[in-house]
């Protein structure tokens, strides 16, 4: 049990109180049931000690998929002023641009129902999956450096889908600032070749279908229908993402005794914002955050071009297109907005996603009336939901919302629960075919490991963080 | 040399505590234990030397530490340790050899993917002249 005290100030929000080091208050969103799990979790000290770093803006904030993290809560969002404030690696966590990428198909339904297992199959030998796996492009150096400067264009430039794929990515698939030089030789080693691979652990890609509209304007918008076959795809940066955020966190803990303030645990690492080693990390992370969007990008012409093999029909005949590319572990420099009035600021989104409004000119002219689409994967057998962002969240939560679904159950419990089912031919009952590398990984993944998917996005929804647009469930899934 | 193992809970990650009874004997049941996390060690052979190497500021940072480049060893080189033995050891600083083998995906099957060693409520503590330490590891 938390020794954390909570004041509720609405159905879905959560106040603690600036107490001992905290600079700024902590918001929770969350509703009963969710707050019952989350009581219970050390995740609201971690919100807590967010609240103790220099220049953080307004709140730390705490999304309703919150679980303990380390250093940073997972579903943590925090903002930091440019001159005052500090860049924290664990603030972003190990697999630094871990994100999802949805795209829906001219395809419904019944024209793979027979196929399915075929297809599943088919991606599961195309995506290398699983422990360190590599892919089939061994990178030398110099093009590891291009990857880092130019993200998912660097992955276009190569043939690896269209130039339009990145008007509909976030930042447009590739950060500023990024500095090749920062990165150092081992973590180079190990970003060599994994470009174009899944990994291992809650990374998937998955066939799933369009259930329900909830909102038929943005759903036109953003081109998803009812029995719609969509596929999206989860995965970040890799071991080289683990590497830079590793080496980094050392180095701030390193030198965490000569900052002029006490960190309440040495995960919160972290550097002033306009300090060398803050300057450093934020060159280095945007290196590994580009990365992954270039990963991402060739894993959606894989998954196309497999559609295309086993269904034995044209690129136009699928019609795969990118409907939106978010990242879900990352620290931006954002145009944002505290008590109406807009500031530059640093803000960390760790296990939370970017939710921008109507109107903001960052978004593609396509979504620009209805707001950005979010995308948040839900666990094996559940399925996953699109929403769109508000001017709510830009107002209150820095632009951001959930970012899936939130461990409840530790991956050793959850493996022991799952050891003692046939999992996968539980979800094939259920009409979800399932291929992993290792066993353990879907013991461990198995749906009541996670919080209610439906009870996080009622949250965000009713709380008006982001808005339901569709929910997708899940036919067929790869994992490592 | 009495020591033990094990595995403790941590929501989205894994935790891992071991005792030994000198900070060199910690640290190599703590890499033991680590290899454990990732591999069946007794698929592992012993036909390799390594060294690793590590510093830190106080012990913890100096475990965690020590941790981090065995796990690059592991993730970074795809090297297995089998044993460890650690050949010298300072209140700042450790080497250690650490016999194995380069990983072999059809011998050794991988449990899971460490993805880091972090610094997150790391403890080391000392009762009845037996070390004791407990670290999380990121999955």
């Amino acid at each position: 049990m938390s020794d954390i005290v909570m004041e509720r100030i609405d159905r879905y929000r959560w106040k603690i109180q600036p107490q001992g080091g905290m600079r700024v208050p902590g918001i929770v969103y969350a509703d009963d049931v969710l707050m019952e799990t989350i009581r219970d979790d050390e995740s609201l000290r971690q919100v807590a000690n967010v609240a103790h770093l220099p220049g953080i803006q307004a709140a730390s904030l705490a999304m309703p998929d919150i679980h303990r993290g380390y250093g940073f809560p997972i579903g943590g969002v925090a903002a930091f002023d440019m001159d005052e404030g500090v860049i924290s690696p664990g603030g972003v966590g190990y697999d630094i641009n871990c994100g999802v990428r949805l795209m829906t198909t001219d395809l419904c339904i019944d024209d793979i129902r027979g196929r399915l297992k075929e297809l599943v199959a088919g991606l599961f030998s195309a995506i290398p999956s699983g422990v360190g796996s590599s892919g089939p492009l061994n990178l030398t150096k110099a093009e590891e450096r291009q990857v880092f400067e130019k993200g998912a264009a660097w992955a276009v430039e190569r043939g690896y889908g269209t130039p339009a794929d990145l008007e509909m990515t976030e930042q447009r698939g590739v950060l500023g600032g990024a500095d090749p030089d920062g990165v150092s030789d081992r973590a180079l080693e190990r970003g060599r070749n994994q470009l174009g691979t899944l990994g291992s652990g809650n990374h998937f890609l998955e066939i799933e279908v369009v259930d329900e509209i909830f909102d038929d304007r943005a759903a036109r918008a953003f081109g998803v229908e009812p029995g719609q076959v969509v596929v999206m795809i989860h995965t970040g940066s890799r071991g080289l993402g683990y590497q830079v955020c590793d080496e980094y966190l050392a180095r701030m803990v390193k030198r965490a005794g000569l900052l002029d303030f006490r960190l309440p645990d040495r995960q919160l690492a972290c550097a002033y914002l306009q300090s060398r080693e803050g300057q450093d990390y934020l060159g280095a992370m945007a290196c590994a955050a580009n990365y992954a969007w270039a990963n991402r990008q060739i894993l959606m012409h894989r998954a196309a071009e497999t559609f295309q093999r086993v269904l034995e029909r044209s690129p136009a005949d699928i019609g795969m297109r990118l409907v939106y590319d978010v990242c879900h572990n990352i620290a931006s420099v954002e145009d944002l907005e505290i008590d109406g009035v807009r500031k530059r600021l640093c803000v960390h989104r760790k296990g939370a996603t970017r939710a921008y409004p109507p109107g903001h000119p960052d978004l593609p002219g396509r979504y620009r009336d209805v707001g950005q689409p979010v995308l948040i994967p839900g666990d094996m057998g559940t399925g996953s939901y699109l929403l769109v962002g508000t001017e709510l969240a830009f107002r209150e939560t820095f632009g951001s919302t959930c970012h899936g679904a939130g461990r409840l159950m530790s991956r050793s419990r959850a493996r022991k629960a799952g050891a003692r089912r046939q999992v996968r031919t539980e979800l094939e009952k259920q009409g979800i075919i399932v291929m992993a590398t290792g066993r353990a990984t879907i013991n461990e993944e198995i749906p009541e490991a996670y919080k209610n998917i439906e009870d996080v996005v009622n949250v965000v929804h009713g709380a008006g963080l982001s808005r339901k647009v569709a929910r997708m469930r899940s036919i067929g899934c790869i994992k490592g | 040399m009495t020591t033990a193992i094990k595995l403790f809970d941590h929501t989205a990650d894994l935790g891992l505590e071991c005792s030994g009874a000198s900070m060199a004997d910690l640290l190599e049941r703590a890499g033991e234990a680590l290899t454990g996390c990732v591999v069946d060690r007794s698929d592992i052979r012993a036909v390799e030397e390594r060294v690793v190497t590590a510093e830190g500021h106080d012990p913890e940072e100096l475990l965690v530490n020590f941790l981090r480049e065995l796990l690059f060893l592991i993730n970074g080189e795809a090297f297995l340790p089998k044993r460890l033995a650690v050949d010298s050891i300072g209140d700042r600083s450790v080497s250690c050899r650490v016999n194995g083998e380069p990983r072999d995906p059809q011998r050794h099957t991988p449990i899971r993917e460490i993805k880091a060693v972090t610094y997150h409520g790391v403890t080391l503590e000392e009762s009845r002249g037996m070390l004791t330490a407990r670290v999380v590891l990121d999955v």
